[in-house]
């Protein structure tokens, strides 16, 4: 049997994908595209809108190929980062919306073809509950726990990816972590993930 | 009220392979133009025209190499030649007798000797179906598959079966029933061709849709002789490589995963030499 398959970093892959090997590119998508639909629902609340900001999030990461080098051995945390951008642009187009019809109605519960239906329904009322709260919080320490706490990016990493210093990071997320504790009616216990 | 979202969950994998096939076809289109000055005749008659036509870039072409994913595969399978009220009919027939899901897709048709036969998907089985055979219009079986999405290298076994023959004479079953060994299977975009060999017999399987049929004719007296050796199926690409093997006895069984992690295998399962070293899996379709 001749096959072989080999399984490149993502270092590897980005720079075969900037040369235009879209198999490359899609392996980076099969990769990644679970834990940037995750992170993008947890910015939204809502998973039909976490699937639109996955295609936009990885549209926009193959604009960039050309001018984007991987500082690190992972595309994840800038992947993340990238989708963080797209949902922020996405808000103010809303918002704009929001401001031209004064008024929005809550995104209808989208059915979805997977098992688990009322799952994610309980999902997104959830999520939606726990981003009323998170919203309250300065934009930057808002997408600082969201990438470290719960899309699990080291302090490294997202020090790396958004330009700033690790102690920063730390920082920011702390605050966020207080903030947010105070602003949650605690009704039950507060968890936060391990830090890293 | 807890601060720690709900739990990470899979992109379904429907979504996953359409979102994947419109990225990988949006980045091979070029920018749309929408408005596109056109400069008219000019020359002799002196005669300068502008008009504005509405230009609709058509599909690039994408060359899939080995291992890529085939991202422009058709939708919906497609039999040339099958009258669509026809195929409404098997799908529904085929359907009817075997599957408990509904909604099976025809993707491969073969008529030899032995009659004719459709192989039939659902969104997690294979749906192996006779069809006109003896005593019914279609007879159909179904195989769940551990992930209709992935395949376990370039070629995947979802059904090998062998069935003797109906017998002669006036005590037969089905007189005159041709006896037959089948695989049928889903392939990688890189496969052109597939053989399958079964006690030192070898023929080439019929391939539409990413998938295969293979069958070995026997007569109508012909028994599953005791011991039949392993069959074997193999696949090649469009150089006549072999990029894939399924129950050769001198290949070391392997293991495949998705992104996910999740491991493929083989409905014919053989003891995986290194269950800790599986390789990526190929997308189907």
């Amino acid at each position: 049997m001749t096959e072989r398959v080999h399984d490149p970093d993502d270092r590897a892959l980005w720079s075969r994908a900037a040369s235009g090997d879209e198999s490359a590119f899609g392996t980076l998508f099969d990769r990644h595209a679970k834990a940037v639909y995750n992170h993008c629902f947890r910015l939204t609340a809502s998973w039909a809108a976490a699937e639109e900001h996955l295609q936009n999030t990885f549209l926009m990461a193959w604009r960039k190929r050309d001018s984007v080098v991987l500082e690190n051995a992972s595309a994840r945390p800038w992947l993340l980062t990238v989708a963080t951008n797209e949902v922020r642009s996405w808000r103010r187009t809303l918002a704009r919306r929001v401001r031209l019809f004064e008024k929005l109605q809550p995104e209808p519960a989208v059915p979805d073809h997977a098992d688990h239906v009322a799952d994610r329904v309980d999902d997104q009322r959830r999520m939606a509950d726990l981003l009323a709260a998170v919203n309250k919080l300065p934009r930057n320490e808002r997408e600082a726990l969201a990438l470290c706490v719960w899309s699990g990016v080291t302090y490294a990493e997202a020090a790396t990816v958004l330009g700033i210093a690790e102690g920063s990071v730390r920082a920011r997320v702390s605050k966020a972590k207080s903030r947010l504790t105070r602003l949650v009616a605690t009704t039950q216990p507060l968890t936060f993930a391990e830090d890293r | 009220m807890n601060t720690m979202p709900p739990v990470e969950r899979d992109l379904p994998l429907d979504r996953h392979l359409a979102i994947r096939a419109e990225l990988l076809k949006a980045i091979h289109s070029p920018p749309r133009r929408r408005w596109l000055p056109i400069a008219g005749a000019v020359g002799a008659l002196g005669v300068v025209g502008i008009a504005v036509a509405m230009l609709v870039p058509g599909p690039s072409p994408i060359a899939i190499s080995p291992g890529a994913k085939p991202t422009l595969a058709p939708a919906e399978p497609v039999i040339a030649g099958l009258d669509p009220g026809r195929r409404k009919q098997i799908e529904e027939g085929c359907d009817r007798t075997a599957n408990k899901e509904g909604g099976a897709k025809l993707y491969n048709l073969i008529t030899d000797q032995a009659g004719t036969f459709g192989l039939l998907y659902t969104s997690a089985s294979a749906v192996s179906c006779t069809i006109d055979g003896p005593g019914m219009p279609f007879n159909a079986g179904y195989g769940n598959q551990s992930s209709m999405a992935w395949l376990p290298g370039h070629i995947s076994v979802d059904s090998m079966t062998a069935a003797a023959g109906g017998g002669t004479g006036k005590t037969a079953k089905y007189p005159g029933a041709l006896g037959n060994e089948m695989a049928v299977g889903r392939i990688s975009g890189a496969v052109t061709k597939v053989t399958f060999t079964s006690n030192g017999e070898t023929v080439d399987a019929v391939i539409a849709n990413q998938t295969y049929v293979a069958r070995i004719v026997h007569s109508a007296t012909w028994r599953i002789p005791e011991g039949l050796p392993t069959s074997v199926v193999r696949a090649y690409d469009a150089n006549g490589t072999l990029i894939g093997t399924v129950n050769d006895p001198a290949v070391p069984a392997k293991c495949y995963h998705t992104p996910d992690g999740e491991v493929v295998q083989h409905q014919i399962l053989r003891p995986i030499e290194n269950p800790t070293a599986c390789t990526p899996a190929q997308p189907w379709r």
